[in-house]
């Protein structure tokens, strides 16, 4: 019979609110340490850079984010389009073989060629003793240049936009285009005149995060002499050992990217639909052969070769050859880098599922605002994040020392900055922005009807998101997963500064001895994170690909 | 739900990994706590040799010194650090300036390492020490034309000279030295000058000069001794030749003499392990170590009498500054706002 | 003591932000009654059945339900725990999941043999028996909303909710599917109420039908009731063909119009003398070869069985006339007819701009609508 049950406020649904808010402000904590410098030390040093440099920082930072924009659009998007729409031979392949450079560093990729293409290195050795010509009495693309950095980022961050707008263009149902068709538009006007318009916020998002990582490296501009405003950043700090100044340039680049990231929201906000696009009709594969295949081939094949194959081929080269491989402790490396990468992709992704399902349940401004904050942490260089992570913490952990003495007459020590607990949490600050992009986008295509089915079936809202949302946008959250994993992979600065003692990872190894001037010695370690990367990406890709075929 | 299942029980697994490892450090007579702006490379297998004779174990984290430094500053009475290692002067001073560092007395090393190389009031110590200088190309130099870091701003040098960006902290150290001897203004044109003549845009590390002072692109490169004798050292064939076309110029041999700097260590201000962390300061400082130093990095050693490497003597005898080493630090600012205004990028 | 109803929605006005969506509604359902909101789009039924269901707060008011209180101003029973059904328009079948998981969903607590007696029973009673292992997206649009049907019903809910469930099929579907849920609705001795549009999906389920316009419920009862009584001119519009004439209060049976004196069976309730609106439906108007009276035919609409007609009086007034098929006439000829009216609709006159009426009436007819 009926059971009455109590009434509950309707604080008590609320409830997943609150905790996604606190979990906002606490991720959102270490961008507010950085925002409050500003209201400290002096203007001296931006009165020294106004006069001196400054000018030079923003205009190579804009060129490079502009020639990068370019980049990534050029390799991301055809070769996207190509994949989901045309059929030619090795198009499966390539569906996720295109996912690969995603895995190579940028860093090291700078490394790889500024070997390979330097003055002194083997190609234009080659080419001298081939023509018998001197320096300067040949043209040779300067590698350590702003065109370089350009290519150097392209290269490895144009999957971003290879990933989203493939995934926009697979959910274009077949109507859609055929409807261009009978409008008269022929296959290739149909693409520009509706696939990528249709595509147009995948295309933005993607391009929001190259851009974002494009302003948060440091390691590519810095090797290739680039003056841009990150590395101007750490000039100042290491330059004038002025961490404050160098705090409040890091503001000026944040309010930079919250103008970005602004743009973006405003131009995805226009095209916000629940496209029930998941179990639509496929289009029927547009057929290639002949020089048109071949043309397909080799767009899709370029990136590949230069993104990946190139640099690997190069490390694994230099690993069999040259390298000193005497240090024997590169499983215990990968296992760490492996370990930290999938704790922070499940940690990135589970807060970012909590807080996007949050702001679907209930769009409360504060929320949203604290979550757009958090979201921020991706175009900062990671050393700024990490100083963000360790002020607060250590302040934390001053008071639960505190604590413990007094009451349990112990000394804990540093619980949370000494440990992985910090590195972790500077991870998910750092990487929430791209799983929060890859899970609200997921949900979005997820009708609000179906929460409502679950709910009067008696699911509770957080039952709804585990039965119904995570299994239907898999796909998603695996993509979410796979960035986040590659991406902390890759992690470099965030990690040298907040690793507990005798603890590294293959990053840091390949950075010790990068940095040293030893390249090559630096290629086994750079060679195992591209291929520690490679097997998730080729795993979840697959597995993405299987959710797609619909069941 | 099986995807979910399967993430979840990785997740597990992961957990109870780290779960391993030990959460915080704490006093305990047979540790020492290391942070190193030094390389794991470059001082772990010292650290490991220090373990092995003493059976104190050390731990160790390396990273950027200023990062390092600022971690230590924010976890202040709790840092479990007994030691800062640092790879210049500069970087030593302003960690004195900080706070984080702390007197630590000990008769050996005052007896064995000289006044310049240390702090006045003790608070660091040097253990190795390099030489800033410049190598010339055999074929195209005279080094007899090489008389004074002063000279390299004279026209003569146009489009011939190669060295890395001024945001390293061995050209800020270099031009901070050049200030105490010659003051702002002077330095600043001087640093005009140097620009003028640079070879191509400052890219790259001291050995990538090196190579392209050896394949044509300049004649003179400015770089550490040890990135040269790393060179002469190696046991590729390429490098080696690298290093057969240029030969080592000493400058102001005059005057104050070469630019050294050092790589050195204090005990923080908050160490629990004071007296373990002395005596691996003293290994350091001991015979051995510093003819490991210059064995294995290339490095002078900083105790008088210790034999140098052969590679190093081959660079030939050179008079080094002596100037305090602190002065590094304090000028350091003033280095980089000048390099600023000079357009070195 | 008031006597409680299966259902009770009492005084209930919802709120989107400041703006108040729905105002003051009532109304309620017997057990084993299904009950209709019916409205143009935007009126805010829709709302209504949301927050039935808990998805949307009351701002005040009250829901109960079995004499349990399910929502008021400050306390809201999740829906999860209301045992509420519902069907939505867009289906919303769970995609990843088979037909028979699909049911079952809701009634995971049941042991496994009663879950599987229950999907059995629940197939055959929507005519679907062999498609449990099936996925949805390999269903047609109707037998999905049968699904769909067989899932809000699975737990047996005290009361099933269906908004707009027939608004995304095609009209064919929507005649044969209609009835048929109906009939499953009643085997089951199903409380409903359904969302709808939809005059004739509302006529074909319910038992009592609420015409909701701008957030007010405007009049409450049987299909014969509001659309031979409706209370104001916007029911009146809104349900049926019909026309007004002008027409003004003769006595207590009977009033004038261009159709001469016409008198009903029931008193009227307007002092003699009053302008009034009189309702014409299209069935009140006859055919007449030989009637003196006539309309120039101004336009014409071929129905299938019969033609409607809208004729033009001498004053300009205009008037529906249906006659069977064979009475073809072009448009432009005068068509002879007769007035077979027995009960007379009168409405007060009302500015369609503000909506205010010259008469006191109005107000007992809105008065009356809420008290229903």
């Amino acid at each position: 019979m009926f059971v009455v049950t109590p009434l509950k406020s309707p604080y008590r649904v609320n409830w997943l609110t609150s905790s996604s808010f606190v979990i906002a402000v606490l991720l959102a904590l270490p961008i507010f340490v950085i925002a409050g410098f500003v209201f400290s030390g002096s203007a001296d040093v931006f009165t020294h850079l106004y006069h001196t440099v400054l000018f030079d920082y923003v205009s190579n930072s804009l060129l490079l984010m502009l020639g990068v924009a370019f980049g990534v659009l050029l390799l991301g998007i055809p070769t996207a389009w190509l994949t989901s729409v045309c059929d030619f031979p090795g198009r499966r392949i390539f569906a996720w073989a295109l996912l690969l450079p995603l895995a190579v560093p940028a860093y090291i990729i700078a490394y790889t060629y500024t070997g390979l293409l330097d003055f002194a290195g083997p190609v234009q050795t080659a080419i001298r003793q081939l023509t018998g010509l001197g320096y300067g009495e040949y043209w040779f693309f300067e590698i350590r240049s702003l065109a370089g950095a350009i290519l150097m980022l392209a290269l490895v961050l144009y999957p971003y936009v290879y990933l989203l707008s493939r995934a926009a263009f697979l959910e274009q149902s077949a109507s859609t285009l055929e409807v261009s068709r009978t409008l008269g538009y022929n296959q290739w006007q149909g693409l520009f005149k509706l696939a990528l318009p249709l595509a147009r916020p995948a295309i933005i998002a993607g391009l929001t995060l190259a851009l974002m990582e494009t302003l948060a490296d440091y390691g590519t501009v810095q090797y290739f002499g680039v003056n841009t405003f990150t590395t101007g950043i750490f000039r100042t700090f290491y330059g004038f050992g002025d961490a404050v100044a160098a705090a409040q340039l890091a503001v000026c680049l944040l309010s930079f990217v919250a103008l970005l990231v602004l743009v973006e929201k405003y131009s995805r906000r226009k095209s916000r639909y629940h496209s029930s696009a998941e179990f639509k009709a496929k289009a029927k594969l547009i057929s290639l052969s002949g020089w048109k295949a071949a043309v397909a081939f080799l767009i899709c094949l370029l990136p590949i070769l230069f993104g990946f194959l190139i640099p690997a081929g190069q490390l694994a080269f230099w690993s069999l050859t040259q390298a000193d491989l005497s240090d024997g402790s590169f499983f215990q490396l990968a296992w760490n880098s492996f370990y930290l990468a999938f704790l922070a992709a499940i940690i990135a992704v589970s807060f970012a599922l909590i807080l996007a399902y949050a702001s679907r349940l209930n769009p409360k401004k504060v929320v949203r605002f604290s979550v757009a904050t958090a979201g921020l942490g991706y175009a900062l260089p990671g050393t700024i994040i990490a100083i963000g992570v360790i002020i607060p913490f250590a302040w934390m952990d001053h008071q639960l020392i505190a604590m413990a003495k007094k009451w349990f007459s112990v000394d804990i020590g540093l619980v949370l900055s000494g440990t992985l607990v910090a590195l972790l949490f500077a991870y998910t600050v750092r990487f929430l922005a791209v799983s929060l992009g890859a899970v609200q986008s997921g949900l979005d295509k997820i009708k609000p009807s179906i929460d409502g089915a679950a709910r009067t079936l008696g699911c509770t809202p957080m039952q709804v998101l585990k039965q119904i949302h995570v299994p239907l946008m898999k796909s998603s959250v695996l993509t979410a997963l796979l960035i986040v994993f590659v991406d902390v992979l890759k992690e470099l600065p965030a990690t040298l500064i907040l690793r507990p003692f005798n603890f590294n990872t293959l990053a840091v190894r390949a950075f010790e001895l990068a940095s040293d001037e030893r390249l090559i010695d630096a290629a086994p370690a750079s060679l195992l994170i591209v291929a520690v990367g490679l097997i998730p990406v080729i795993l979840l890709s697959r597995s993405i690909a299987k959710g797609r075929a619909g069941s | 739900m099986k995807f979910t299942r399967v993430v979840s029980t990785m997740a597990m697994t992961a957990v109870f990994a780290t779960g391993l490892l030990p959460l915080s450090v704490s006093a305990d007579d047979n540790l020492v706590n290391v942070y190193s702006a030094r390389k794991e490379a470059l001082i772990k297998p010292l650290f490991d040799r220090f373990t092995a004779e003493t059976g104190i174990a050390v731990n160790l984290v390396t990273g950027k010194a200023d990062a390092l430094l600022k971690r230590l500053e924010v976890e202040g009475d709790a840092t479990p650090a007994d030691l800062f290692v640092t790879v210049d002067a500069g970087r030593l001073y302003r960690a004195k300036d900080a706070g984080v560092l702390q007197v630590a007395t000990s008769e050996t090393l005052d007896k064995l390492i000289p006044a310049h190389l240390k702090d006045v009031d003790g608070y660091w110590y040097g253990m190795s020490q390099r030489a800033r200088t410049v190598f010339y190309v055999k074929d195209k130099v005279d080094p007899a034309e090489l008389t004074s870091y002063e000279d390299l701003a004279d026209p003569k040098w146009k489009g011939r000279i190669c060295i890395r960006s001024s945001s390293n902290i061995y050209n800020q150290s270099l031009v901070a030295s050049m200030i105490d001897a010659n003051g702002v203004e002077a330095t600043e044109a001087w640093a005009k000058g140097l620009v003028a003549n640079f070879a191509k845009p400052p890219a790259g590390g001291d050995t990538d000069q090196l190579r392209a002072a050896a394949s044509g692109v300049c004649d003179l490169a400015i770089a550490n001794t040890y990135y040269y004798a790393r060179l002469v050292h190696s046991n590729k064939e390429s490098d080696n030749e690298v290093a057969a076309k240029l030969g080592t110029a000493w400058l102001n041999q005059d005057g104050r003499g070469a630019h050294v700097n050092v790589s050195g260590v204090g005990v923080t201000k908050y160490a629990s392990n004071v007296e373990s962390a002395i005596k691996l300061m003293e290994f350091m400082a001991s015979d051995e170590s510093q003819v490991w130093y210059g064995a294995e990095n290339n490095e002078y050693p900083v105790v008088e009498g210790v034999e140098v490497s052969p590679v190093l003597k081959g660079l030939g005898e050179f008079k080094a500054d002596d100037l305090e080493l602190s002065k590094l630090g304090t000028n350091n600012r003033a280095a980089v706002e000048l390099m600023d205004r000079a357009g070195w990028k | 003591m008031k006597i409680e109803k299966h259902l009770n929605v009492e005084s209930v006005t919802l709120a989107y932000g400041e703006e108040d969506v729905v105002h003051n509604a009532s109304l309620s359902l017997e057990k084993g009654e299904i009950g209709c909101l019916l409205g143009p789009s935007g009126c805010g039924k829709s709302t209504l059945l949301r927050a039935i269901a808990g998805f949307e707060p009351v701002k005040s008011g009250r829901i109960c339900m079995r004499g349990q209180v399910l929502s008021d101003a400050h306390n809201i029973l999740p829906t999860e725990q209301r045992n509420i059904g519902m069907v939505f328009q867009d289906i919303a079948l769970f995609p990843h999941l088979t037909i028979a998981e699909n049911i079952v969903f809701g009634i995971k607590k049941w042991s496994k043999k009663d879950q599987t007696l229950r999907v059995q029973e629940l197939l055959s009673l929507i005519g679907l028996p062999d498609i449990a292992e099936r996925y949805p997206h390999s269903l047609s649009g109707g037998q999905q909303q049968r699904v769909a049907l067989a899932r809000a019903m699975a737990p047996k809910p005290d009361l099933l909710l269906l908004d707009e469930p027939f608004s995304g099929l095609d009209a064919n579907l929507r005649e044969t599917l209609v009835p048929e849920i109906r009939d499953i609705l009643r085997k089951e001795q199903m409380s409903a109420i359904l969302v709808t549009h939809d005059q004739m999906e509302a006529f074909a389920m319910a038992d009592k039908i609420a015409v909701m316009q701008h957030g007010r419920i405007q009049q409450c009862g049987s299909a014969f009731n509001i659309y031979h009584e409706p209370k104001n001119r916007f029911v009146a519009d809104f349900i049926g063909l019909g026309e007004f004439l002008q027409a003004s209060i003769k006595d207590e049976y009977s009033v004038d119009s261009a159709l001469g004196c016409l008198v009903g069976d029931e008193p009227l309730g307007y002092a003699p003398g009053t302008s009034v609106e009189l309702l014409i439906r299209p069935d009140d108007i006859q055919h007449s070869e030989q009637s003196s009276l006539t309309g120039r035919i101004v336009s014409k609409w071929f129905r299938g069985s019969h033609y409607l007609y809208h004729v033009k009086l001498a004053n300009g007034e205009v008037l529906p006339c249906i006659t069977a098929c064979h009475h073809d006439h072009d448009v432009g000829e005068d068509l002879g007819i007769s007035i077979e009216l027995d009960h007379l609709v009168v409405l007060p006159i009302c500015d369609p701009e503000t909506g205010v009426c010259d008469l006191q009436e109005s107000e007992v007819v809105q008065t009356q609508a809420v008290a229903r």
